[in-house]
């Protein structure tokens, strides 16, 4: 059973769409990333499963169940910026949400502790740099140990060593078996820690699957092709006989080195053996593998929603 | 409710604009019944006086306000006034939720959006029964500063004072829930309720009279009216009717926070 289940999800604010039929499934144990560029309704549909936002039609299930107050007690949640009274310190803060949650206000020096600001637990949080409002509300969401946890751009406001401290958190998380909900717009967090993507490009689901899948997987906005590149000491012989083999598309040169666009069956087992058939050594031979940046401005076509 | 009760404390004994409108209400309400108790002496007395030529009539409760049959009411009507301090209060502390996104949070970590609201009205209910506690040791301060006997006879007058907080407080909810802006709110919950709806009250009550008894605040106003001045209010309908009314406009109030938050976007 997968922890949420989203069915055709639709917000509309007036004639903006904000999100449009947008369904998909979290399979439990997974991270699941939400990708999407600045405003494509990340957030919104967040803000919708949380139950602080009314979606204009469509459902959701919490681990097959719809959503209820009593679910989101067991959920860890991070939406959009640390919502904390300013007036009051990270430890009161902590205090307020164990009380909402119903969890032990014993759990607050654990998660303190995760967060590294058990020294600053007095604090009033209007002193607290981004970064430390940032780690508070982690270690809220970390309240009472949640098997599901949503974060919606968990490393805003951190700085590098902050932001590989939560890569190490969620990845310790996702190993003790939790469920990690996160959306981010950053393509380099999402694919060094998740397992599974969702693309949204102006409230429309464009593509999910675990992140392999995505990356592998053609979309009807792209070719399906992959690029290998390669050199030989004569380049202009190489560029000759690597035009004549079959299942080349296109080629190119590009800072002395030969760049094949070619069908997916095309190895580069095969290009060099070709290539040592005609003649040609090669010196280089690169297979060019696809990041989710390339994949993501292949299937979002490169334009921001804003 | 007690817990959330609890919850709702945690949030504000360390908020700074709850502390100091609770000191200046606790303040007020000492200042209030005095200066009303001294002005009051003082110009009854001469007038009786000019009236007798008798100077020596200085000091005299002339419509015994201060006596065991209307001490509660006069303390009552006189502490009203200072109602629109807790009211700043409630309009404070919900729109600094609504600033801060805390009552988003309230909402992921696991409240209902319908436990939110009802713990601000459980708030106000609090608030209310502290006001008409005030009351009674106002009351009873005054006993000794006139030499009358404690009594609680006429104390009827709490319950309408506790009634005539939660409407003031249930309306400073609702201009807190319609403007999100706590400025705004603010000066329209004072702007309406010492201007506007005076001169509504005057104008309706002139030509369509009692209407003007049963607008927003004035319906829970008509239920402590100035002792003794019954020529001031003339067509003000049965304490029972004004009571009834009140008690629908809290309905009211109720109804439209309690719906405005429960399907609104957060």
């Amino acid at each position: 059973m997968s922890v949420l289940k989203v069915e055709n999800l639709v917000k509309n604010y007036g004639a903006i769409k904000a999100l449009q039929q947008v369904s998909f499934e979290v399979p439990k144990g997974a991270i699941f990333g939400i990708l999407g560029p600045n405003g494509s309704g990340k957030t919104t549909l967040l803000g919708i499963v949380m139950d602080v936002l009314k979606a204009t039609s469509g459902s959701f299930l919490w681990n097959g169940e719809p959503g209820s107050n009593t679910q989101r007690k067991n959920i860890g949640t991070l939406l959009e910026t640390p919502n904390f009274y300013h007036y009051l310190s990270g430890q009161k803060n902590l205090e307020i949400a164990a009380e909402i949650k119903g969890r032990s206000r014993q759990d607050i020096p654990r998660v303190l502790e995760i967060a590294n600001l058990t020294q600053r637990k007095d604090s009033k949080f209007s002193s607290y740099s981004l970064g430390m409002k940032q780690r508070l509300a982690i270690a809220s969401a970390l309240l009472g140990n949640p098997d599901i946890l949503v974060f919606d751009e968990p490393t805003n406001g951190l700085d590098p060593a902050g932001i590989a401290e939560i890569r190490t958190l969620m990845k310790k998380l996702y190993a003790e078996g939790k469920t990690i909900i996160m959306a981010s717009h950053i393509l380099d967090e999402v694919e060094k820690v998740c397992t599974h993507v969702a693309i949204i490009q102006k409230g429309v689901l464009k593509t999910v699957g675990t992140v392999s899948d995505v990356l592998n997987t053609n979309h009807s906005n792209a070719t399906e092709s992959t690029e290998i590149e390669i050199g030989a000491v004569d380049n202009s012989k190489l560029l000759q006989v690597a035009g004549t083999i079959v299942g080349v598309i296109s080629l190119k040169e590009e800072s002395g080195k030969i760049i094949l666009n070619c069908e997916n069956d095309l190895s580069p087992e095969k290009v060099n053996k070709f290539c040592i058939d005609n003649g040609v050594i090669l010196n280089h031979l690169n297979l060019k593998k696809k990041t989710l940046e390339s994949r993501f401005l292949e299937i979002t076509g490169n334009t921001s929603d804003r | 409710m007690l817990h959330n009760l609890k919850i709702e404390w945690l949030k504000i004994k360390n908020y700074r604009v709850f502390q100091v409108f609770s000191i200046l209400y606790l303040l007020g309400i000492i200042g209030i019944i005095f200066i009303f108790y001294k002005v009051y002496i003082n110009l009854m007395g001469n007038l009786q006086g000019s009236f007798t030529g008798n100077k020596s009539q200085q000091g005299t409760d002339f419509f015994s306000l201060f006596g065991p049959e209307n001490i509660w009411k006069t303390v009552c009507f006189s502490t009203s006034f200072l109602l629109y301090l807790p009211g700043m209060i409630i309009i404070s502390l919900f729109i600094n939720e609504v600033n801060f996104k805390t009552h988003r949070q309230n909402i992921i970590d696991g409240w209902k959006r319908e436990t939110f609201i009802l713990s601000k009205i459980s708030l106000i209910i609090c608030f209310a029964v502290v006001i008409a506690l005030m009351n009674v040791i106002a009351v009873f301060i005054m006993c000794q500063v006139t030499n009358t006997s404690f009594s609680l006879e006429g104390s009827w007058v709490l319950v309408l004072s506790f009634l005539q907080s939660v409407t003031y407080l249930l309306f400073a909810l609702t201009l807190a829930t319609l403007f999100r802006k706590s400025g705004v709110a603010i000066i329209i919950f004072f702007i309406y309720g010492l201007i506007i709806e005076s001169i509504l009250v005057y104008l309706l009550n002139r030509w369509t009279s009692p209407a003007g008894y049963f607008l927003p605040l004035q319906v829970a106003d008509s239920l402590i009216p100035f002792p003794r001045g019954k020529n001031l209010y003339p067509d003000l309908p049965g304490e029972m009717v004004m009571i009834i009314g009140t008690l629908v406009m809290c309905g009211f109030y109720l109804f439209f926070t309690v719906r405005k938050y429960k399907y609104d976007d957060l």
